[in-house]
């Protein structure tokens, strides 16, 4: 009941007041799978590409986090090669930070701004985290290298 | 007229067309009651002007006699003005007599009545008795800011009233003594309910009966006035997700098309609205929140500030 009406007010104002680079709409009518396309954010190795997310919602929602993936792959120290996300708000406390007053477009807006900070003392990938540490430029030459080997470049 | 007929005969099979000029119906309404079963009344509808339903006479058998209030007339007279088929006006009647509200110690409309002289002074009784409780609620409705009921209807003998951005004053008025004190419920953040309910503790012996509604509240809550009701501009902001008094676990105002935020965070700077039913499966879904009697403990879902909510 709450989860429904949740979700179709958070699509309303998703769409009457779209946010710049991120977009998402549900894959069926239920609300249980949403496509959302997040554009890197600029001046970061991400800059000028497109990445497709996958997200879950279960039944629990919003008192559990929605799950999260990176359908694309990406070069990151918080993101693996499968795509899962290592995020605060995306774990429920007390190990995480998720609360249900975070909405969908939050969690989206989180994402994106990972993209630009990567966190690299929680990391997923250990080995990315000590290169943006300790060789940013190697790092930030690695990632495009990897963007560009892909075919989600914004024309 | 031949549709209009057909429609009385499926919906109301004991209304029966006994003329044609003018065109009259008589028979019985099935009234029901909140109890699950239903009522009969008599009705007489004279439509004089058919197929329009203005300047329709109608007549009610004796047993509810008791709703010939002025309100109560002027009511059916919009609905004979705005309605235009037989069928529907039916309808409508329907839901204007089962708003009436059930006093709980008499038992349903139905109960232990064998004739309709006993339903009769049974309804007048509880008319009489309701009268005065309207009247005090009406003078409430004047008087006060009313959050709840939204739109209120002669069966809700409850109003909560808004008392400060954190917290409003929930009453129910008993029909069957309704100048003793009512009963009084505080809503909102926990530290202002905590204080008001000692203030009106300490004030109950300063209830008089003799004295009206609102004087009585005010010298409870140690008040020279109510709050009046800020108007507000009706735009929807696209950019808040939730307005200040929609929950902002649920994202809305009435959950199951019924109860309203009644919870309220302490902090001042956050001061978020909640049902307790949502806040309730929060703080019962995360760890390390702690139970103490009936009170769950935790912390507001967005300021971290300290909550409780009542587990019922």
């Amino acid at each position: 009941m709450q989860r429904s009406v949740r979700l179709k007010r958070e699509f309303e104002r998703l769409n009457q007041n779209p946010v710049e680079g991120i977009s998402c709409y549900p894959k069926s009518d239920n609300f249980e799978n949403l496509v959302a396309t997040i554009i890197g954010p600029n001046g970061s190795p991400y800059s000028g590409y497109l990445f497709q997310l996958s997200i879950d919602i279960s039944e629990q929602y919003p008192f559990e986090p929605p799950r999260i993936t990176f359908q694309t792959p990406i070069y990151h120290p918080n993101i693996d090669d499968k795509g899962r996300i290592c995020m605060d708000l995306l774990n429920m406390p007390p190990k995480g930070s998720w609360k249900p007053t975070i909405g969908i477009k939050n969690l989206l807006d989180a994402v994106q701004c990972l993209l630009g900070n990567p966190n690299p003392d929680d990391p997923l990938m250990a080995d990315i985290a000590q290169e943006y540490k300790f060789n940013r430029q190697q790092f930030e030459r690695k990632a495009k290298q990897f963007m560009e080997q892909g075919k989600n470049k914004l024309s | 007229m031949m549709s209009d007929y057909k429609f009385m005969i499926q919906l109301y099979p004991e209304m029966i067309l006994v003329s044609k000029k003018p065109v009259t119906w008589k028979g019985f309404l099935e009234i029901p009651c909140n109890s699950g079963r239903s009522m009969r009344i008599r009705l007489k509808l004279i439509v004089h002007n058919y197929p329009s339903l203005s300047g329709a006479e109608i007549y009610f058998g004796k047993e509810i006699a008791f709703i010939r209030r002025k309100e109560f007339s002027d009511k059916v007279k919009d609905l004979m003005c705005s309605v235009t088929k037989v069928s529907t006006f039916l309808k409508q009647l329907q839901l204007l007599i089962v708003n009436l509200p059930e006093i709980s110690t008499l038992g349903p409309f139905e109960r232990n009545i064998s004739t309709l002289d006993i339903a009769r002074n049974k309804l007048k009784l509880q008319v009489e008795m309701l009268k005065k409780v309207w009247s005090n609620l009406k003078q409430i409705d004047e008087n006060c800011w009313v959050i709840d009921p939204l739109q209120p209807k002669p069966c809700h003998l409850y109003r909560r009233i808004y008392l400060t951005p954190s917290l409003s004053m929930f009453i129910k008025i008993d029909p069957l003594n309704h100048m003793d004190l009512p009963e009084i419920k505080f809503m909102g953040s926990d530290i202002e309910v905590e204080s008001k309910t000692d203030l009106v503790s300490r004030n109950l012996n300063k209830w008089d009966p003799s004295c009206d509604i609102i004087n009585n509240l005010m010298t409870l809550l140690d008040i020279d006035a109510f709050p009046k009701k800020e108007i507000k501009k009706e735009e929807i902001d696209y950019n808040v997700i939730v307005t200040d008094e929609e929950c902002c676990i649920c994202f809305s105002l009435k959950l199951d098309n019924e109860t309203l935020p009644d919870k309220i965070c302490n902090n001042e700077k956050c001061r978020r609205h909640f049902h307790t039913s949502c806040l309730l499966q929060w703080l019962q879904t995360i760890a390390g929140n702690h139970v103490i009697f009936h009170q769950i403990h935790g912390s507001c879902p967005n300021c971290k500030e300290s909550i409780s909510c009542r587990i019922n």
